[in-house]
């Protein structure tokens, strides 16, 4: 996440199969990368971006915090947003957002996200198809953020 | 869509490619750093923090593909 922003932008590495040896993969990042100029690329909902140099530093609990902030906190208006931008034929069609929940939980064995009207979202791992399913890593939350009584 | 953006650019080669969406990414334009900058979509001292990372095998594009999110 652009902490600046709140934007969610996307880096992306190519290694062909005949280069792929020269060319060196990226890995996870768990540092702020602190950018002196970063170039966003055309895009939608996440567009992808990179740079030239970057100085890393530890996270602190406030860049959390910046996170939190910037994540959207009303689902019936992120639902909105998103059925909206999806109508337009260029749109980018997984488009990822952060929430702010105020509680996560099961229900009838779906891992379900409310927010703090009570708007309810069902969890799944459905259309990223590239990508291993991660829905379940939630299960090691801090036990304080679930709330699996009088659901 | 597309039909209609490579008939402006076969028109005009010397045609800027757009920068209000991801077409000319997806219809193969590969851009280069100096042109974003050219473009104005440069954003200076700015934070990031990666949420997620994979890479994938893209058997169709014959690439490995590394994507971050963040």
């Amino acid at each position: 996440m652009n902490l600046n922003t709140g934007r969610i932008h996307v880096t992306q590495n190519f290694r062909p199969y005949k280069a792929a040896k020269y060319i060196k993969s990226d890995d996870s990042f768990f540092q702020i990368a602190q950018i002196k100029e970063l170039c966003v690329y055309p895009g939608d909902a996440n567009p992808r971006m990179s740079w030239e140099g970057m100085i890393p530093r530890p996270i602190e609990s406030r860049d959390l915090e910046r996170v939190r902030a910037h994540a959207r906190a009303d689902f019936a208006a992120l639902v909105k947003d998103v059925k909206a931008n999806l109508k337009a034929p260029l749109a980018d069609k997984q488009p990822i957002h952060a929430l702010q929940f105020r509680r996560i939980g099961h229900v009838d064995g779906e891992l379900v996200w409310e927010d703090a009207k009570g708007e309810r979202l069902v969890m799944t791992d459905a259309g990223m198809t590239e990508e291993p399913a991660s829905s379940h890593l939630l299960d090691f939350f801090r036990a304080t953020y679930w709330k699996t009584r009088s659901w | 869509m597309a039909d209609n953006y490579l008939r402006k650019r076969l028109e005009d080669p010397e045609l800027n490619p757009e920068t209000d969406s991801s077409i000319a990414a997806w219809l193969g334009h590969a851009w280069q750093l100096t042109e974003l900058k050219a473009a104005g979509l440069l954003q200076a001292d700015v934070e990031l923090l990666q949420l997620a990372f994979n890479s994938h095998d893209d058997v169709a594009r014959q690439e490995f593909i590394d994507t971050g999110r963040g």
